[in-house]
This record gives structure tokens, C-alpha cells and sequence, in this order.
């Protein structure tokens, strides 16, 4: 319960973190998700399309139909200008709270 | 494709209300998505029926999903809600102004809301476009009641006098016009149902109102005296009441959540509308204001029961083995 508390809380950054790296299709971002949080982030897919649509409205993801090497059809994400400006606020934001989190959890490490 | 998932797509394209171009790119998308993890799924050795199974099972309650493509879909410009506003605010004006008396005027702002209504509707149906198609309607709506008016007094004439009133021509006229225009009508609100019937209440707003003026008017002599008499003062009160709507109308758009659409859609206009019908007859009894109430948010209902009505033609075929994309061609390999 309080895992999908935090990916509800941190889906736009995972996912606009993922699409730095390369464009991707949804159920690549659902596979590369999983693969490299080594199985901990498991996004309920649904919900993942929603977020995806969410954040193309918001014109910070750009979604077009590409066709793969393999032949197929996918709509493929591309983090657009505006979204790789959200993501360093998002990521400046997210090293303050867990800095600021980790000074109060774990006191004697900081 | 398979069974399964056509009964899926179709559920979520049921569900989702949205413009027809932007569900076929999310039934592609989803469709792809279903199909990839399937194939994941057989490759693993589980067997066609199961994988699809399993992978249609992942995806959650089309419902689900069709409703957080509503709210990611649904955000209107700001530039979007003043357009979906403006024929509120013109009708508005046209009552303060007084301007609805003048022939010129009325065919003047007709023209120009009739001509943004059809090209609303030409251009892909933003939602936008469907309070000016609800004033482009509403005229041909407002002849009708003219129309009957015309037919029930010949028919009384004719028979107590042995003559009508108006010419034969006249009504001849009225005979082809009326099924005509209630089949261009009766299209419209059908195409506009099986989007979304919450879309057709929002067309179908200035009618009650409309309706209430005309029959506050037939009861009060009709055109030539009320134009001479009191026309100030319901004319304000009808200005009032469809600025009232432009609000509604601008709050209904730039809500994201269905339910709350609906539900300001189904509280206020009742509530606007009695308080105009209270400007009208200042000695109407709460009673009658509920039964107007009431009347008001059953037409405004009536979309709801009509789309249960109103069988699908258009169900989702699939598209993965088409080739072909929509919005923009496959010409790029990733």
C-alpha cells in the first residue's frame, strides 16, 4: 500500500526519467520499468496509458506511431523540451526531500 | 484479432467519450500493448487463449482505464472554453439589446452561429463546438413551435370556419419543413449521443430556456403585443439566465472529471431555469418552480435515456494488421 502510495507520487518523474534515455512504447516502459528498478516499481498498466496521455496533454511527452526494426507498430514517447525542463525541477525537488528525509530516518548516516 | 480483446476495445471505446480520432489512436495503442504482452506471455509457453487471456487481464477494468483517458483528455484551453462560452454570451446580448426583434439582426447572428456551428462540426467536433451547434439548432427548434402554432390554429379554423387563415401554400410549406428539419435535427443529436450524451445536454441547454420564453410569450398574446409591452423586463431576465449558462458552460469545460460534469450539468440548469421562469411569473408558486425544475432536468436527461437506445455502428475492428497509422504514415524506423 505505501509502495504504490510513492509511485503514484512519482510516476511523472519515472516516467519522464525512463524517456531520457530513449523514446518507448508503453509496454517497453512497463518492461524497462521493472527491469531496472529490479522488479520493485510494477506500474498496474491501466493506469500507465492514463499517466502517458496526461503528460502528452501537458506537452512534456510526444507521442507518434513509428515503425519498429522488427516491422511493428507502436506509438512511441519522446520527452519533449518542456518535459526535460519539468524533469530537472522534478529531479532538484526529489534530491531535496530525500535529502531532507534521510537526515530525519537515518540520522547517524548523514 | 481475438475475441476477448475486440469485447475489451469495444467495452473501453463505449466507455471513453471521446473524439473518434483520439479513441482509434488509443485502441491502437492498446491494442499493441495486448498483443505485445501476449506474445511475451506464449513465449514463455502459455498457451493463445490463456496469454490473451492474462494480458487482457492486466489492463484492469476498461472502465478504469476509459475514465482516466477522459480526465487526461479532457483539460480545455482556456481559448477553448471562451469559444464553447461565446454563443451564450451572444444570445445574451441579443435579449439585453433587445436585438431579437429586429429580422436583419437575428439573421445576421444566425448566420454567423450556424456558420461556426458547421464549421465546429466539420473540423473533428472539439468540445467547443457543441454549444454552437445547440444555437444553430435552436432556431429551426424555434419554428417549430411557430410551426404547430400555425397548424393548430388552421385546423380550428378550418373546421369552425370552413377556411384557414394562412394561405394553403403556407402550409404546404410548414409539411415539408417540418419532417425535413426533424430528420437534420434528429441526425445531429444522434451522431452527437453516441459520443456522449452529457454533450448532447450541453447542446440541448438553451432549449428549455428558449422554449419558456416562446411559451411565455404565446401566453401573453404573442409577438406584436409582447414587443410593445414588456419586453424589457424578461428580456433581462432571459439575458441573465443564458449568461448563467455561458458560466455553466466555462466551468463544465474546464472541469476534467465526467461525474462532476454531469453533475453541474444536472444541479445548476434546473436551479437557472426556474429562477428565469421566477423573473417571468414573479407570482409563480415554489411548486411550479419544481415541476419547471423538473421539466428542465428531465429534457436534460432525456440524451441519457435516448443512448441506451441508439445501437453502435461503428465497433472496433482492430487496426494492428492494417499498416496503417493513423494521424501520420510509418515512415520511420526506430
Amino acid at each position: 500500500m505505501y509502495r504504490r502510495e510513492l509511485l503514484k507520487g512519482s510516476t511523472e518523474t519515472l516516467l519522464l526519467s525512463l524517456l531520457t534515455l530513449e523514446p518507448m512504447y508503453g509496454y517497453q516502459m512497463v518492461r524497462e520499468m521493472e527491469k531496472r528498478s529490479k522488479g520493485y516499481f510494477r506500474f498496474k498498466e491501466g493506469t500507465l496509458y492514463s499517466a502517458l496521455h496526461r503528460l502528452e496533454q501537458d506537452g512534456l511527452i510526444d507521442g507518434k506511431w513509428r515503425t519498429s526494426a522488427s516491422g511493428q507498430h507502436r506509438r512511441y514517447y519522446y520527452i519533449t523540451v518542456k518535459g526535460q525542463n519539468f524533469l530537472e525541477s522534478l529531479q532538484e525537488e526529489w534530491k531535496s526531500f530525500s535529502q531532507a528525509a534521510n537526515m530525519i530516518i537515518e540520522p547517524g548516516i548523514s | 484479432m481475438s475475441t476477448d480483446l475486440k469485447v475489451y476495445l469495444n467495452s473501453l471505446k463505449r466507455a471513453m467519450h471521446l473524439d473518434p480520432r483520439q479513441e482509434t489512436e488509443i485502441l491502437r495503442e492498446i491494442q499493441c500493448h495486448v498483443e505485445d504482452r501476449a506474445q511475451e506471455l506464449q513465449d514463455q509457453g502459455m498457451s493463445k487463449d490463456d496469454s490473451m487471456e492474462e494480458a487482457i487481464r492486466s489492463l484492469g477494468n476498461p472502465r478504469d482505464l476509459a475514465q482516466g483517458m477522459y480526465t487526461s483528455h479532457s483539460r480545455a484551453s482556456l481559448g477553448d472554453t471562451a469559444l464553447a462560452s461565446a454563443p451564450h454570451i451572444v444570445a445574451a446580448l441579443y435579449f439585453s439589446l433587445h436585438l431579437w426583434s429586429s429580422f436583419v439582426w437575428v439573421a445576421i447572428g444566425y448566420a454567423a452561429i450556424l456558420s461556426i456551428g458547421v464549421w465546429g462540426w466539420r473540423s473533428g467536433r472539439p468540445n467547443w463546438a457543441y454549444p454552437w451547434v445547440g444555437y444553430s439548432l435552436a432556431l429551426p427548434v424555434a419554428v417549430w413551435f411557430f410551426a404547430f402554432v400555425a397548424l393548430a390554429n388552421g385546423a380550428w379554423s378550418l373546421l369552425t370556419q370552413g377556411s384557414t387563415p394562412l394561405p394553403i401554400l403556407v402550409y404546404a410549406g410548414i409539411a415539408i419543413y417540418l419532417p425535413l428539419s426533424l430528420c437534420i435535427a434528429s441526425s445531429v443529436v444522434v451522431r452527437v449521443i453516441r459520443r456522449d450524451w452529457i454533450l448532447a445536454s450541453l447542446v440541448a441547454l438553451p432549449f428549455p430556456f428558449i422554449g419558456a420564453w416562446l411559451v411565455f410569450l404565446q401566453g401573453h398574446g404573442g409577438f406584436p403585443a409582447y414587443y410593445t409591452r414588456q419586453f424589457q423586463e424578461t428580456d433581462m431576465y432571459t439575458a441573465m439566465g443564458l449568461l448563467a449558462l455561458a458560466v455553466t458552460t466555462a466551468i463544465f469545460c474546464l472541469m476534467r472529471q465526467r461525474v462532476l460534469r454531469i453533475g453541474l450539468l444536472l444541479i445548476a440548469i434546473p436551479v437557472i431555469f426556474a429562477l428565469v421562469w421566477f423573473g417571468y411569473q414573479s407570482g409563480a408558486s415554489p411548486l411550479s418552480l419544481v415541476a419547471m425544475s423538473v421539466v428542465c432536468l428531465a429534457f436534460l436527461l432525456s440524451p441519457y435515456f435516448l443512448e441506451s437506445k441508439i445501437e453502435y455502428e461503428d465497433e472496433w475492428q482492430g487496426g494492428a494488421d492494417t499498416g496503417i497509422l493513423p494521424g501520420e504514415q510509418a515512415d520511420h524506423a526506430v
